[in-house]
């Protein structure tokens, strides 16, 4: 490595680097080694020794073997700076002018070959558009000039010149028949403007290459677009309208689509993908959300021309911002689901139930190229084709079956009639220009669908003005101003908790400290709001699901959504969308039943699940309720005493409901009689109490045989503060959530008894309560004794109460809850790990836990509330 | 040979924070001493050095297992190399510091642990070529967690496999630990 690229690897190390970057500073420290023996051998020596120096430093910060890191840290920084100024008073001499003879002498010539070449291109490109193909004479000629161009820039030292040559010749070589000519003519302007610059000053600099490169840079990106009549199509093809498709009869509607091969997958240009694209795909996916969420809505309810509006606009953009991105398969599918929603909203085209399945069907399909941008699976040639061709053929009022089931609407989407609460629709017969939505049977209910109209357009109204006044932020961003926030609170606590400054007794002092604590605590709230987000987006996805199983079930399902405004933690959010998918899998597979069944139970033969979410006590509840057969709480018996999970001579009358139903909660536990492949399998709900007792909260069912069933989930409002109560057991301090902390108070003798040498009771107003001590259940080396001489905590949780005994109350404080370790495992009667004012770490009490290990009790794997 | 392919399937699973240096860091390795022996770890492993810190005992761990600590607003579990690999507990010395480790495994999951340490030494070169299969016997800590025997200078030092040492099975084993303790103290009272 030459000295000066030496010393740039090590100054850009330096600044990359800070004092608690371990791999950072063992590469700088490398990179110094390397500076000084590049240095000592250009005969820079004050260079090498100070770079040798530095790496001494850098090795010592990095085994901590300095005294103040920080300053160790600014010395090394320094020193490398030091090195580049040294560097730069010897700097690299200007580039030589040329000989002049020789520098006129090549502008003379070039003043010939530059037309020339401009020449030999325009014939190329007309040739071209004659049909005449590319003479391969021209392109060799060009080519060659070309390429002694570049030797004679060479010579001159024109090293950007150079460049610029070598790229095109690599361009012409590279050639699949298409002549660079938009690249050529660019570099000829260019290399004019070099040589007027040459000629006015021997020692000018090159202009700037951006325009010569850009135009290569496109022509390697056209290059597959570009569908010439000469040329045979290529993988990536234009879109083509329905008009060119227009005649096409014959049984079979694709019948010329089998010559793609059927695992053919779809093949989409991604050199370019950059941050760009990663914005398209998170608007695009909002966009298809929007869309969706449309279609539903307008299977209810027909006439809604905002909603058709939505999903027209949702493609739309999508096609506009894909087409900038030069993503010509997305254009492809957006634009013919565009073309035949702006038939629907022009009223030349009925809104069918086919036309709503194919719009689902394009949203559907345009995820899956959206996901190819982030790697994901590309769908099959035949299906992007097909789909296309559907929606061409639904623009002039036809509708082309799927072949057999290849495309993703099924007929059983069809065949199922959604209970529909507005006019029945219909494929449009006659695609007049009149306006075909459906009359007839709407015309006594126009008032109330004009009067639902408008509505929704003012709903729609208002919600967008809502949204508008959001702004996007990098969930990563987010993440780490919580975090500083967090650490921001433990600085501050740790400067008022201070012992110096504890001890200053000034009034403005405390004053101001106090202010500041203030703040911090607001500023604390605020940034935990930050991440809270409205079940809106989980209970919508919901929605499309409910569809979709019950379609798949052959069963007719409505679903009832409350409280999608009640807002969660993200990650809580995020958490439970798989346990309520398998909850609701279940209930629609499971709970409901067919619909001949229903009626012979007297029940309306469509099903109701009800999604629900509210606050309760300081925790917030969601529930998925379903008015389907109920929990078989026989089957359930009959399944674990099979399993042996009971034992046989309980009497099983007496087991009481909350027991039985928490059975299902058990890995591989399923009563189901076949499996289908929504569900059966007993993998579901295991699952779902353990993501959601990863959370902190709790699931319970409650059940009625023949009438229903609720699964409740519960779950805390904020994943990260606590309010708790920090009691020192020993030299270890430890924090007692102050929910579950009934009062304190010193015993007396009197209150004090002993039961069979084993357990301590005291008594208290109301009887007789357990006394735990924290020094014995956490195996703690030190701590009081003597009970009258520490305090006792009454705490509960749940229908358990108890006392612990703990040395000293500390104080009360909000904590965050942190993890023990990313994966630590669960030990009782701890939830986590806290933070102190001083640094260091309390451990949680989860008093739950630690009732119920205390107690020795032995209850099977049941679910407490929090 | 073991020793090529485990270095490999290391070098395949680390994860190491995501920074130009890895390449550079690759066959770098940070030596220290448990008690004489001198031991070694691959320094794209370490994430830090830290001195010795106030370590929050946890309950029902084994007890290697020192307990936690707070690592810039973090909590990471520390162990005790020395009791880790049966060796007898010493004194805290000026000198004794906490090798801050991380690991990813195959699965995905990633550990980020802290190892006491009596002392370390300093950060060196060495080769693959120069790294030589564990002697059969004669090795005071459990073969699976070394990585091979290295030489630097005149010294022959051990070099831990790390993904051995804090990884997903060594997890699984405190967990292990902790539900068989968390057992017998029922069984007890």
């Amino acid at each position: 490595m030459g000295l000066k690229a030496s010393i740039e690897a090590a100054a850009k190390a330096a600044v990359l680097t800070d004092p608690a970057d371990l791999q950072g500073l063992v590469t700088l420290g490398e990179l110094l080694r390397q500076l000084s023996t590049d240095a000592a051998s250009e005969g820079a020596p004050e260079i090498a020794t100070r770079s040798a120096d530095a790496a001494e430093l850098s090795e010592r910060i990095i085994l901590r073997q300095v005294a103040d890191v920080e300053a160790a840290f600014r010395s090394l920084v320094g020193a490398v700076g030091a090195c580049e100024q040294w560097s730069d008073r010897s700097e690299a001499p200007p580039r030589e002018p040329a000989d002049p003879e020789l520098l006129a002498a090549w502008i003379a010539s070039c003043e010939g070959t530059i037309p020339e070449l401009e020449h030999l291109a325009v014939t190329a490109e007309s040739e071209v558009e004659q049909g005449k193909g590319f003479q391969g004479e021209t392109a060799a000629e060009i080519r060659r000039r070309i390429h002694t161009l570049k030797g004679e820039c060479g010579v001159l030292s024109l090293s950007e010149a150079q460049a610029l040559c070598h790229e095109l010749e690599s361009l012409i070589d590279s050639g699949d028949g298409r002549f660079p000519i938009d690249a050529t003519l660019a570099l000829c302007d260019w290399m004019r403007s070099l040589t007027h610059r040459l000629a006015q000053d021997a020692c000018a600099s090159e202009p700037d290459p951006a325009p010569v490169r850009r135009a290569i840079e496109a022509r390697h990106g056209t290059a597959a677009q570009q569908a010439s009549a000469a040329t045979p199509p290529a993988a990536e093809t234009v879109v083509e309208t329905a008009s060119e498709r227009g005649a096409e009869h014959g049984a079979d509607p694709f019948a010329d689509l089998a010559s793609i091969p059927p695992d053919a997958r779809v093949a989409m240009n991604l050199e370019n993908v950059d941050e760009n694209t990663g914005d398209f795909a998170l608007e695009a996916r909002e966009h298809l959300a929007n869309a969706e969420n449309a279609v539903l809505s307008l299977e209810a309810n027909p006439s809604d021309t905002e909603q058709v509006n939505v999903v027209f606009r949702a493609f739309h953009t999508i096609k506009g911002v894909a087409g900038f991105l030069n993503l010509p398969r997305i254009v492809e599918v957006a634009h013919a689901a565009e073309f035949l929603l702006d038939k629907v909203r022009s009223n030349k085209i009925a809104l069918s139930a086919h036309v709503l399945e194919l719009v689902l069907a394009s949203s559907d399909l345009l995820g899956q190229l959206i996901g190819m941008l982030s790697g994901g699976e590309a769908p099959k040639e035949r299906e992007l084709k097909i789909l296309v061709r559907r929606l061409e053929a639904a623009c002039e009022g036809r509708a082309l079956a799927g072949p057999g089931g290849a495309t993703a609407p099924t007929p059983a989407r069809r065949a199922t009639a959604e209970p529909s609460t507005g006019p029945a629709i219909g494929p449009a017969a006659d695609p007049a220009p009149t306006p075909a939505l459906p009359s007839g049977d709407s015309a006594s209910t126009a008032p109330t669908a004009a009067a639902s109209e408008a509505k929704q357009t003012a709903t729609a109204k208002a919600m967008t003005a809502k949204a508008d006044q959001s702004v996007k932020v990098s969930t990563q961003r987010m993440d780490s101003l919580v975090n500083l926030v967090g650490e921001l609170v433990i600085a501050q606590l740790m400067v008022v908790q201070d012992p110096v400054v504890s001890k200053i007794h000034d009034q403005r002092l405390s004053r101001n400290l106090a202010h500041l604590g203030k703040i911090v605590r607001d500023l604390q709230e605020t940034s935990m709001s930050l991440r809270m987000v409205t079940l809106k987006a989980t209970f919508q996805k919901m929605a499309r699901l409910v569809r979709d199983v019950a379609a798949k079930a052959g069963k007719r399902i409505q679903l009832e959504v409350e409280g999608e405004d009640v807002e969660l933690d993200r990650n809580v959010v995020e958490e439970i969308g798989d346990p309520l998918v398998h909850m609701i899998r279940n209930a629609c597979d499971h709970g409901i039943e067919p619909a001949d069944e229903r009626r012979k139970s007297g029940k309306d033969e469509t099903g109701t699940l009800r999604l629900r979410a509210f606050h309760s006590g300081g925790s917030i509840v969601i529930e998925v309720e379903d008015d389907g057969r109920g929990l078989g709480r026989e089957r359930i018996l009959r399944k674990c005493l099979e399993k042996g999970l009971i034992d046989p001579t309980r009497n099983l009358a007496e087991i009481p409901d909350s027991e039985v139903f928490n059975y299902i909660f058990l890995p591989g536990f399923s009563t189901a009689e076949k499996v289908t492949d929504i569900s059966g399998r007993g993998v579901g709900m295991d699952v779902v109490r353990r993501n959601i007792e990863a959370l902190r909260g709790s699931v319970e069912i409650r059940s009625t045989p023949g009438k229903g069933s609720t699964f409740s989930m519960r779950l805390p409002l904020t994943m990260a503060i606590i309010d708790g109560m920090v009691v020192r057991v020993g030299s270890q301090r430890y924090i007692v959530p102050t929910l579950n902390i009934e009062r304190s108070f010193r015993p007396t003798p009197d209150q004090l008894t002993m039961v069979l040498q084993k357990g301590e009771l005291v008594r208290v107003r109301d009887g007789l309560l357990p006394i735990y001590r924290l020094q014995r259940i956490f195996s703690l080396a030190d701590g009081a004794q003597q009970l009258g001489e520490g305090l006792l905590l009454v705490l509960e949780h749940g229908k358990r109460r108890a006392c612990v005994f703990v040395d000293e109350i500390l104080g009360q404080q909000q904590v965050v809850i942190k993890n023990l370790g990313d994966s630590q495992p669960q030990i009782r009667g701890v939830s986590g790990g806290a933070i102190l004012g001083d640094g260091r770490v309390a451990l949680i009490v989860d008093v739950g836990g630690l009732l119920e290990t205390a107690a020795g009790a032995q209850t099977p794997t049941s679910t407490t509330p929090n | 040979m073991a020793i090529t392919d485990r270095t490999t399937t290391n070098a395949a699973a680390s994860n190491a924070p995501s920074h130009d240096s890895r390449g550079a860091n690759e066959n770098k390795f940070l030596s220290f001493c448990l008690g004489t022996e001198h031991y070694g770890v691959e320094i794209l492993r370490v994430r830090e050095i830290i001195g010795l810190l106030a370590i929050t005992p946890l309950p029902q761990t084994p007890s290697y297992v020192k307990g936690v600590m707070n690592l810039r607003g973090r909590i990471i579990p520390v162990i005790d190399l020395r009791l880790r690999f049966g060796l007898s507990a010493a004194e805290a010395t000026k000198e004794t510091c906490i090798i801050v480790l991380e690991s990813s495994d195959a699965d995905g999951s990633q550990t980020v642990m802290g190892a006491v340490v009596d002392s370390v030494r300093e950060v060196q070169d060495i080769a693959k070529g120069a790294i030589e299969p564990p002697p059969e016997f004669g090795c005071e800590i459990p073969l699976k967690y070394i990585l091979g025997m290295g030489k630097v200078k005149d010294k022959v030092i051990v070099l831990l496999d790390i993904a051995e040492v804090i990884g997903v099975r060594e997890r699984a084993q405190i967990a292990g630990a902790i539900k068989e303790n968390a057992a017998a103290e029922r069984r007890a009272a």
